[in-house]
């Protein structure tokens, strides 16, 4: 890959990856730093990797360093989803089915989670999620079935409620 | 896999995701006609498609890009570049020199006995050969033979280009110069007649070796062989080659050695050092290992 292909991948991939690492995590910040990072590595290796494997490569990177990083502040991040539960407890049900996507998508687990937002956001294959997640292709497809049942259990609950 | 009540909603969220066949959706649909309670589960399915939300983007793009500027080339493939085109204009070179016009010298002008210290000149002006005594064989002199039916006097006269020797590629190199086998082989039996089967034939009296050759050789012939053999450009190319190739070889020697006098003092681990030109819209990188 050459740095003008690099710059290419620069502009094409940068949000997305930002959106999908900023999904898991609450700070901006520490988003920021993983993709920064992310793209360092990307750069470092840029003669070896191949344009069209560029994209795999970035968001893989990107995933695993934020891995590393929820390892590392874990007693933080709980602390932060308590208060943030505390919060969904006091507060008004939301009508918007946005948001309640939105919400439903915090309570998944992460596997599923990345599962669902690497094919929704980015229409990745379930082979190349399996590829950036480690994971098989039927792992992959089992984690998006029960994700979305999953949400929508939530959706139904949401509705009970209105 | 038939839709049933148990498994629809694997159905629905292949549905969703776009795994169905064209003839597995008209099932789908044909279900749902028999169970339309079903048709708002389906619709809470595709709400679960989550959207990107593009507000959301990353502020920092310009300074994660890199110069792109120019071509990259790395200083090994501009030494062997360099060598290559070196190697062609000395091709270029040598060729005009061959193919040069008749009052040009022509590139033979000396050749010089193996084994011996005594050296023959071509002389264009009588087209012929002509010892060269070198100071230390002087006491060599007075060993030189000539053909059985020639002598010095006899040479001044003979001028007539029928006479000549002929001699083909193999025993007059234009770039190597005559060999010195062939020319021991008819140093004291010269015949102009004789062709070189003949010459072949010939016993040599190796006691001669210090002997003078007579050879006479038309500057015609001489350019003939140069440039109505293709197997000479072929010589001339691998030449080129080989002298670009060893230029490289003695470039890359000089940028790989290390100037730095007090690398053994500060020892430290070593690291691959990168450093960069910009030259004429290109980026040269040179990287080499160093120590920190």
């Amino acid at each position: 890959m050459t740095p003008k292909e690099y710059n290419q991948i620069v502009d094409l991939w940068a949000d997305g990856v930002y959106r999908f690492i900023r999904k898991n995590l609450r700070s901006d910040d520490d988003s920021h730093d993983i993709v920064q990072n992310a793209f360092e590595i990307l750069w470092k290796n840029h003669e070896n990797v191949q344009f069209d494997k560029a994209k795999s490569y970035l968001f893989s990177t990107a995933y695993h360093n934020m891995i590393d990083h929820i390892r590392k502040n874990k007693r933080m991040d709980y602390v932060e989803e308590i208060d943030e539960a505390a919060k969904g407890g006091t507060a008004d049900v939301q009508v918007d089915v946005k948001d309640a996507i939105e919400r439903a998508l915090k309570k998944l687990p992460e596997v599923q989670k990345n599962c669902v937002l690497l094919r929704d956001y980015e229409g990745y294959s379930y082979e190349e999620i399996g590829e950036i997640l480690e994971l098989t292709e039927s792992q992959v497809k089992v984690y998006i079935f029960r994700a979305r049942q999953n949400l929508k259990e939530y959706l139904v609950s949401i509705h009970h409620l209105i | 896999m038939k839709i049933t009540i148990q498994n629809y909603e694997e159905w629905m969220i292949d549905y969703i995701e776009g795994n169905l066949s064209h003839a597995q959706e008209m099932q789908l649909t044909e279900f749902l006609e028999y169970h339309p309670e079903l048709k708002a589960e389906l619709e809470l399915f595709n709400q679960t498609k989550l959207q990107p939300d593009t507000h959301v983007v990353y502020a920092h793009k310009e300074s994660l890009k890199k110069a792109e500027s120019g071509r990259v080339i790395t200083m090994m493939s501009w030494i062997k570049y360099s060598s290559a085109i070196a190697a062609l204009f000395m091709l270029f070179i040598g060729v005009r020199y061959f193919t040069g016009t008749s009052n040009e010298p022509i590139a033979i002008k000396k050749y010089e006995y193996q084994n011996t210290d005594t050296q023959v000149a071509f002389d264009r002006t009588t087209d012929s050969m002509q010892q060269n005594i070198s100071p230390n064989t002087k006491e060599k002199t007075n060993k030189i033979y000539y053909a059985q039916d020639q002598t010095p006097e006899k040479l001044q006269d003979k001028k007539e280009p029928n006479q000549k020797l002929k001699l083909t590629r193999d025993e007059l190199n234009p770039i190597s110069g005559i060999e010195y086998a062939q020319l021991e082989k008819i140093q004291s039996h010269a015949n102009p007649q004789l062709d070189l089967k003949a010459i072949e034939d010939i016993n040599l009296n190796t006691n001669n070796t210090n002997d003078l050759a007579i050879v006479n050789v038309k500057d015609s012939e001489l350019k003939n062989i140069s440039l109505n053999d293709n197997t000479n450009v072929i010589d001339w190319w691998k030449d080129a080659v080989a002298i670009g190739g060893g230029m490289e070889q003695v470039v890359t020697g000089i940028l790989e050695y290390d100037f730095d006098p007090f690398q053994k003092k500060k020892g430290g681990e070593e690291v691959v050092k990168t450093t960069s030109i910009h030259f004429f819209g290109f980026n040269y990188y040179s990287r080499r290992k160093t120590s920190n």
